[in-house]
């Protein structure tokens, strides 16, 4: 029921995971999207286009609310980012299991939001600037600044991780006690799959995207 | 004499049948669980009581204000009927009954997964008053009750987080319990399983401040609805951030389940199972952390709502607020970690 992602194979000591072959189909998956949407852009957009505009325009508008109009080179990032969590935190729905109810990928990315933070803030601030940046608002803090810095990848990743497996977890349990309850076998699975799947993993994946934003661009000040 | 006293209760409970102590250990469990009701009974209290005051202010809308805040009220009975169907399970179908293990994790278990159902009760009673403002909003605003309507339950919907998080560490220690099959001292298991439900009790903290985070957003769209979008994306990622000592707290649960380092190492059993319990109670302290940060969200989304012009600084200042109200819960992990991890009496 709540069994750790099946492993298919081992190349060169590495185990190749349902994880990380669902992640390749899924990133299959969101390279073809992107082709299909993009394919022979003109003046007066076709519907794909229209389609891809409405995409672009709307993360273009949430990084500048988000982040400000100096820092819109984070938008094809945040894209991408929020296209994968989508996709990834809804193949639940077609039975697929989620790679994001694996904690080794909700911390890898959330480690990538970590080290862009950490190079953004070096790069704006310069070495003095960001060293100083631990110090504030008074030096004796500066325990307490590094353990909550460190933290943030932590709550990050398990935030996503958390309510993935939760949602993984009771799908299995109401699909193996329903095997008992034979006339409400169709109903409870929707509306569980309603919340846990369509509802917490749309509202997951914006907060882990909005997340990332506040914490790149707060850094860089 | 001291450690006598231990041996003889282990030995007084030992001298019972194994189904009899897991009958005992689940009637207590079941007993825990339905505390959570403190949480429905306060927070549709208040419901009912911003519905009377709004239907005394705004008479014509009535029919509105009451639909409004049965709805409400109803979301905020969830955690409630959470527990009760734990309770009923641990009660009539108890899985555990045919559990092959030792006695005292299974009774320990039992006990846990009541502990932590206890903590429905934050997010019933945040519900509760995000049900309330949210009547209170639809007497003066009724032509925007869609919009208040659609916010109070995104914003319910994702308070209820901690809660379903609580409800996943139950059934895991019921249905698929990782401890029985771990080798080590019955004891010191024993602890590693309550500690983990009471380290869920962290989520109430969580559940009361993102309740209040959407109260303050179905307010706020009520008074202007055109601004919905800035209120709920502030809304949304101020209740993310009060989630954390809540998604802490679960952390250091599937540790203790997993991954307890405590229980294969040598030394005293008595401070190995007193650790693994200390570091479960250590997650508690995580509750104030969410009530503040929940507060600072429902004033950052109210503020929102009049000036999203100024959506950024307002957000800025919110997470500042909140990462410095989250210092004691990062403490609580802190000390929870060292006691797994590095403890200093081993």
């Amino acid at each position: 029921m709540i069994n750790g992602p099946r492993i298919y194979a081992e190349v060169f000591g590495i185990p190749i995971t349902a994880t990380m072959v669902n992640m390749w189909i899924i990133m299959a998956g969101i390279t073809l999207l992107c082709m299909f949407l993009t394919r022979n852009l003109k003046r007066v957009p076709g519907k794909p286009q229209v389609i891809a505009e409405m995409i672009v325009t709307g993360i273009n508008n949430l990084t500048e609310s988000t982040m400000g109009k100096q820092n819109m080179g984070f938008a094809p990032y945040m894209l991408t980012l929020f296209m994968y969590l989508g996709v990834a935190n809804l193949v639940g729905l077609v039975g697929m299991r989620p790679p994001t109810a694996d904690l080794t990928m909700t911390f890898a990315l959330s480690l990538l939001t970590f080290f862009m933070t950490q190079f953004f803030a070096l790069k704006a601030k310069g070495i003095g600037g960001y060293l100083k940046g631990y110090l504030e608002p008074i030096p004796l803090l500066l325990p307490i600044n590094i353990i909550g810095e460190l933290a943030n990848p932590i709550s990050l990743s398990f935030r996503l991780f958390g309510n993935m497996l939760g949602g993984l977890i009771i799908m299995g349990l109401i699909y193996g006690g329903l095997t008992s309850l034979m006339h409400f076998a169709i109903a409870i699975p929707i509306v569980a799959h309603l919340y846990f799947d369509l509802f917490a993993g749309l509202l997951q994946s914006f907060i882990f995207v909005m997340l990332s934003m506040v914490f790149i661009s707060m850094a860089m000040e | 004499m001291e450690t006598d006293f231990i041996q003889a209760s282990i030995d007084f409970i030992m001298s019972y049948d194994t189904k009899v102590i897991i009958a005992c250990a689940s009637v207590l469990g079941a007993g825990l669980a339905m505390i959570a009701g403190i949480g429905p009974g306060i927070g549709q209290g208040f419901a009912a009581g911003k519905g009377a005051q709004a239907i005394g202010d705004n008479p014509e809308q009535g029919k509105g204000i009451t639909s409004t805040m049965l709805l409400g009220a109803a979301v905020a009975e969830t955690s409630g009927i959470l527990a009760l169907v734990v309770a009923l399970i641990l009660i009539f179908a108890n899985p555990l009954m045919n559990a092959t293990g030792g006695v005292l994790i299974i009774g320990g278990s039992a006990i846990a997964a009541g502990i932590s159902m206890l903590s429905g009760l934050g997010p019933s009673i945040g519900q509760g008053y995000a049900a309330g403002k949210a009547a209170e909003t639809v007497g003066t605003n009724p032509k925007n009750k869609p919009h208040v309507t659609m916010l109070m339950l995104m914003g319910q919907a994702v308070a209820q987080t901690t809660g379903i998080l609580a409800l996943v560490i139950a059934l895991i220690l019921l249905y698929a319990n990782p401890l029985v099959s771990v080798k080590g001292e019955f004891l010191i298991l024993m602890a590693t399983a309550l500690g983990a439900g009471i380290a869920m009790l962290g989520g109430i903290g969580p559940g009361i401040g993102q309740g209040y985070a959407a109260g303050k957003a179905a307010a706020a769209v009520g008074v202007n609805p055109k601004n919905k979008k800035n209120i709920t994306v502030v809304m949304l990622v101020g209740q993310a951030v009060a989630q954390t000592t809540g998604i802490l707290a679960l952390v250091i649960a599937l540790i203790l389940m997993y991954g307890n380092p405590l229980a294969d190492v040598d030394g005293s059993i008595i401070i190995l199972a007193a650790s693994a319990l200390a570091a479960g109670i250590s997650m508690v302290g995580g509750i104030g952390s969410g009530v503040g940060q929940g507060y600072a969200a429902g004033k950052a989304v109210e503020a929102t709502g009049i000036r999203p012009d100024v959506q950024s600084s307002i957000t800025r200042t919110m997470f500042l607020g909140q990462a410095v109200a989250q210092t004691t819960g990062i403490y609580a992990l802190i000390v929870s970690l060292i006691l797994m991890y590095s403890n200093p009496f081993l």
